[in-house]
């Protein structure tokens, strides 16, 4: 009986306590449903104050979230002391020695469950990963066990010398791994299989070896933005909670891309990488591949330069200025003509971008200057504030005059009037009728003129408050003080690291959309702050239309050719006195005799091809290079040809068509280039034009030489193409301008000017060839097209021509898309189509046969022995 | 370690005497062909399509973690179970046996079992590793090599056998062995291999997968052997084992699922719980591509050791009560 109502009380311990558990758990859900309340906060006020925790229930407005917390309070409670109750019975059985073993095996058991926990604890803190991907196994020691195999490449172990450098990182990096599900496919307008297998393989990859910095532990933090998750907004919000300069970067990503955020002294510091700069689809090779019935081929491009953009977050972005005549062709400029693109795209890729203005414009010629784009506004603010000035003071002048006649036609006699008014009147005499028309007449004038002058004072009160707005007034003012061009022009490149000069010409040769060239010329002084500035080894970037004018508004010709392309001439850079026309285009002309309205734009021009095809090279070097023409290929093109070939093309981007560009040659004369010195071409089907522009009497079209053209054995001999519309070459500076120059200018003219003058013969005769002492190398580009990269946006092409250009100038040669790696494939099984079934048909119904077959022998066996 | 070996092998044959070890075999490979039949369309694939690590493609299958999961607790439901309702424990018990060499014979023989289970999974590997033959023709070092395949018969009659008969199969096994030594020796000496096999898909990821799949098999069916130790019934020693299981298995489905999407930061706290306990998790992101992390291992093994030893705690104390 004794032993009965020991087990009742026993049986009604353990309920209560089981029934704390079930109110606690209760409690706990339905605070869990309760919007606004946090566990953690619960917690957190246990911690620091458990009689508080009472108070607080108590105060609790919402009633059904009161008696959850009761529920949790009372029932934790109770479990508790149940708990305790059952510790202190068990402890009581311990000492009998009946339960003694099975106590110990309780006991052991505790102990071994605690050792688990412990040991993956500690093996979570302390573990190790081995890639045995790309080795060799020899089991038997034959070799040595996991030699590196010959065949096969490691997939997931980061180079020595990377991670003993990210080892020594100090300071924590967020890498924000952001996807906007966009990688190769922005080059092509219709993305296909290809592309977007390429995009989730990428981004495997690419988490992959984000998975591999992780193993740094803080140091790098890592991220991953998706657009597609629905939390996007609230990610990226709390992420960029603090880190304006994040934010700024995430949304001005174009394409999937890996971010590396660092904050040191309270200055950010983000780099970005686009996930192509890891891994590049080469489409061509991908169709060919698997006896062209096709595989994915991937270029990798090293992990070098995540790694870099780890270690090097917070290196300074390189600044490139961009030097043009007007504002309106600057990053701020107007539409078509602008730089904005520019702007915009090569700060997406992590440069600076300074205007330089290099013309001040008035009523008469424009004069030489070097303004910041700041400063022209400024200038033009101040010279809009003068016209309005101006204007109203002229309009007041009206209104005061019409005010007094209105007042003479009120309040004079017609006998007055008539006299007064006699030398307007013309013989003729005012009467009543005429007086009251006239006063009729006058005085909606003055209402509207009123209208005018205050429309006129309030668009003066705006421009004023513009300029009063302007940013960095003091530091305009400062720059204006400088009146010397050469010296504020040197001022204003020498925080410069690449400079790009775009001289926008001949746009539509049929619709006269063009700027005259000679309104690009520089004037001496800025010439010679540019060849400073290169004579420091820092690179420039010349976007050079055609010079061609219609002969019926050529202007006078200026005195000599333009300094600046007599300076690229002693770099070994000449420009060519044609426009380049297409055979479609010679079409178009045609049709225009025809049809008025149409344009020679709406013609197809073929694109541009980023090396010479090499059944047409022979043919371009008899006029363009000498005959130690290098034969490695130029860096600049094999680059970009591995970005085209992402979009499918064979070093051809679809989007790179060129109108009406110009001839650009390489004369080498400080030395050859170690490469060829083109990488871009215009197609074979082109010619070089000395009058691009057709009229109602002459279609432009090829005529091959006559033998005595005197033209022939130069570089305006007209030929047809392709021809070398950009070049990019690593050369020595002259020695002449290292040490006073004898005569730049007629150095220039000899290339330049005399086209009868044979490149070579003219580089020999004028060229001092002694190297200096120091020899200053300066990487230097040229295309033969002043708006490749104009427009406020640029095309994808564009963007990676521009950008991969900008970084092979500045010698970040580690950015360039290379091939040096093996390319990466899937694996592929080849085999026939017959023993391909019998694979499939073997493990899915064979093998498994095979065994219900044993199965079912065995057991007959059996049922039958 | 008579009694042991015997022990062992009484365990072993006892899953091809019941029609459960064949089901269990089918079911299994019918389900390994499924997988691998995918595999093999990505292999021999056109155009964009394909798969880089052929053993991601099978282990990192929802498909394949479904049958994982169900696999270790029928063969592991019967282990102590049935024993208990039938009533033979008792007499294990009594046996003079230790109770860990009951748990570790049934362990071992469950486990050989395990393992059987997988070797008809390299008749894949030609395919897996795109394996090119080079035959060069029968003569006598590669017809010895071929009497190389007297070791597993010879094995299979001295487990099964009894007397003599498993005496000559261990002559057999051991004439196997030497066949294949000597006729090693043979093709070395003329430079040559036996059939000059070239592979063109890197092997390793194969290894890494078969080691994560030993122990990891040998995690789950140390605790499916601990719940059939504690339990009666094999259908609730195999739905609780099914229960246990989920926990290292249920955080891997969601995510090869698409039903869990992981957390933006991946150092969130709950995430890395998740991921280290995930075994699913494991094999899709490193052992089926080649990567070996001493954390999955250590999980494995301390599991493995953690459930053997508590179940000889379970049955020690049975002894006592």
């Amino acid at each position: 009986m004794r032993r009965r109502r020991g087990s009742w009380l026993g049986l009604t311990v353990r309920g209560l306590g089981l029934l704390g558990l079930f109110a606690a758990l209760l409690g706990a859900l339905g605070a869990r449903a309760t919007p606004g309340f946090s566990f953690r906060d619960f917690g957190n006020l246990f911690q620091r104050d458990p009689a508080g925790v009472l108070k607080f229930i108590e105060n609790t407005p919402d009633s059904f979230l009161r008696i959850c917390l009761w529920a949790i309070v009372g029932g934790a409670t109770l479990a508790a002391i149940v708990l305790v109750i059952q510790f202190l019975m068990g402890l009581g059985r311990l000492a009998g020695r009946r339960n003694l073993t099975g106590s110990n095996s309780t006991v052991q058991a505790v102990l071994v469950l605690f050792l688990l926990i412990a040991v993956n604890v500690l093996s979570y803190q302390h573990y190790r990963r081995f890639d045995w991907t790309g080795r060799q196994f020899a089991p038997f020691g034959l070799r040595p066990p996991l030699e590196k195999s010959s065949k096969f490449q490691p997939q997931f172990t980061l180079p020595d010398a990377i991670t003993a450098e990210l080892n020594q990182l100090r300071g924590e990096t967020t890498v924000v791994v952001y996807q906007r599900h966009k990688t190769i496919g922005q080059l092509t307008d219709k993305p296909d299989a290809y592309d977007y297998a390429a995009e989730r393989k990428i981004v495997e990859k690419v988490q992959d070896l984000v998975r591999q910095f992780r193993e740094f532990g803080p140091k790098c933090r890592v991220v991953v933005l998706d657009v597609e998750d629905q939390n996007f907004d609230d990610t990226l919000t709390d992420l960029t909670k603090n880190s304006p300069e994040l934010k700024k970067a995430i949304q001005a990503a174009p394409d999937n891309s890996i971010l590396f955020h660092t904050r040191r002294h309270g200055h950010e510091s983000v780099q970005r990488l686009s996930f192509s700069d890891l891994y590049r689809l080469d489409k061509s090779a991908s169709r060919a591949a698997n006896d062209k019935h096709g595989n994915l081929v991937l270029r990798p491009q090293g992990v070098e330069s995540f790694a870099k953009r780890v270690l090097a977050v917070e290196e300074k972005r390189p600044k490139i200025g961009i030097a043009v005549i007007h504002e309106y062709l600057s990053t701020e400029g107007y539409r078509d003509y602008s730089s904005e693109g520019m702007k915009k795209s090569l700060e997406r890729y992590g440069f600076d971008v300074t205007d330089i203005v290099l013309k001040k414009w008035g009523d008469a010629e424009p004069t030489a200057v070097a303004h910041t784009l700041g400063e022209s506004q400024f200038e033009r603010l101040e010279e809009d504030l003068a016209e309005y000035d101006a204007t109203i003071d002229v309009l007041r002048q009206e209104l005061r005059g019409l005010s007094v006649l209105l007042d003479k036609l009120k309040t004079l006699s017609i006998e007055e009037l008539n006299r007064e008014l006699k030398p307007f009147l013309q013989g003729k005499q005012f009467n009543e009728d005429s007086r009251k028309l006239n006063i009729k007449s006058i005085e909606p004038q003055l209402d509207a003129m009123r209208e005018i002058i205050s429309q006129q004072e309030r668009e003066r009160a705006d421009t004023l408050k513009k300029l009063e707005e302007m940013p960095q007034q003091e530091r305009i003012a400062e720059y204006r003080r400088m009146t010397d061009v050469k010296e504020k022009f040197s001022k204003l490149l020498a925080d410069v690291d690449l400079l790009i000069v775009p001289r926008i010409t001949l746009r539509n040769v049929v619709a006269a959309d063009r700027i005259p060239s000679r309104l690009y010329r520089l004037d001496e002084a800025q010439t010679s702050a540019i060849r400073d500035y290169m004579k420091s080894g820092k690179p420039v970037l010349g976007l050079f239309g055609p010079t061609n004018e219609p002969p019926e508004r050529r202007m006078p010709a200026p005195t000599g050719p333009d300094p600046l392309e007599t300076a690229f001439a002693q770099l070994g850079i000449v420009f060519g006195n044609q426009t380049i026309l297409f055979n479609t285009e010679a079409k178009a002309f045609s049709q225009r005799r025809v049809n008025l309205f149409a344009g020679a734009t709406d013609t197809e021009i073929p694109p541009a091809y980023f090396d010479i095809p090499k059944s047409n090279r022979s043919r371009s070097d008899i006029i363009t290079e000498p005959e130690s023409v290098p034969i490695q290929p130029n860096p600049l093109a094999q680059s970009l040809s591995i970005v085209a070939k992402a979009a499918g093309g064979d070093s051809v981007l679809p989007d790179l068509k060129l109108r009406h560009p110009r001839p650009v040659y390489f004369v080498p004369k400080n030395g050859a280039s170690s490469f060829a010195p083109a990488f871009l071409c215009s197609h074979a089907d082109s010619w070089n034009e000395s009058d691009p522009f057709p009229t109602r009497e002459r279609t432009p079209r090829y005529e091959p030489m006559k033998p005595d053209d005197p033209r022939r054995g130069t570089r305006d001999a007209p030929t047809r193409g392709p021809f070398p519309i950009g070049v990019a070459v690593e050369t020595k500076i002259p020695s002449d301008w290292l040490a006073p120059p004898p005569s730049i200018v007629e150095a220039g003219r000899a290339l330049t000017v005399n086209p009868n003058m044979p490149a070579i013969v003219a580089a020999q005769n004028v060229t001092p060839v002694e190297p200096a002492a120091n020899e200053v190398r300066l990487r230097i580009a040229a295309v033969g097209h002043g708006d490749v990269f104009s427009g406020t946006d640029l095309s994808p092409g564009r963007e990676q021509v521009l950008v991969h250009t900008c970084n092979w100038l500045l010698g970040r040669d580690e950015r360039l898309p290379h091939a040096d790696e093996p390319a990466w494939q899937f694996p592929r099984v080849q085999m026939s189509e017959r023993r391909a079934r019998l694979w499939r048909l073997g493990a899915l119904f064979a093998l498994p046969s095979a065994f219900a077959f044993l199965g079912a022998v065995v057991l007959l066996v059996r049922k039958y022995r | 370690m008579h009694s042991t070996l015997s022990l062992t092998r009484r365990e072993f044959t006892a899953y091809f005497l019941t029609p459960v070890g064949y089901v269990v075999l089918v079911f299994f490979l019918a389900g390994m062909g499924v997988l691998f039949s995918f595999t093999f369309d990505m292999l021999t694939a056109t155009g964009a399509q394909g798969i880089e690590f052929p053993m991601q493609s099978i282990l990192g299958n929802v498909g394949f973690w479904l049958i994982f999961w169900v696999i270790p607790p029928l063969l592991t439901m019967r282990l102590f179970a049935e024993e208990r309702s039938t009533g033979t424990l008792e007499m294990l018990l009594t046996a003079p046996v230790r109770d860990w060499q009951v748990v570790t014979c049934k362990f071992v023989a469950c486990l050989g079992f395990y393992v059987l289970l997988w070797l008809p999974t390299l008749l894949y590997l030609p395919v897996l590793l795109n394996v090119k033959f080079d035959w060069h023709g029968w003569d006598s070092a590669r017809r010895l090599m071929m009497l190389g395949l007297l070791t597993p018969v010879g094995l299979l009659v001295a487990v099964f056998a009894t007397d003599l008969m498993r005496t000559i199969g261990w002559v057999l096994a051991g004439a196997g062995i030497v066949s294949v030594i000597i006729a090693r020796i043979m093709l070395r000496n003329a430079g040559a291999g036996f059939w000059n096999a070239s592979l063109g898909i890197d092997p390793m990821p194969v290894l890494t997968s078969f080691i994560g799949l030993f122990f990891a098999g040998a995690m789950f069916l140390a605790l499916g052997m601990l719940v059939s130790s504690l339990v009666r019934s094999q259908i609730v020693a195999a739905l609780l084992s099914l229960a246990v299981n989920l926990v290292f298995i249920l955080g891997g489905l969601l995510v090869l699922g698409g039903y869990y999407v992981p957390p933006t930061d991946a150092g969130e706290r709950g995430f890395q719980i998740m991921s280290f306990l995930s075994v699913p998790l494991h094999f899709s992101q490193d052992f089926s591509r080649g990567v070996i992390d001493s954390r999955h291992l250590l999980l494995y093994i301390s599991v493995t050791v953690a459930a053997l030893f508590l179940t000889a705690r379970s049955l020690e104390r049975r002894r006592w009560q």
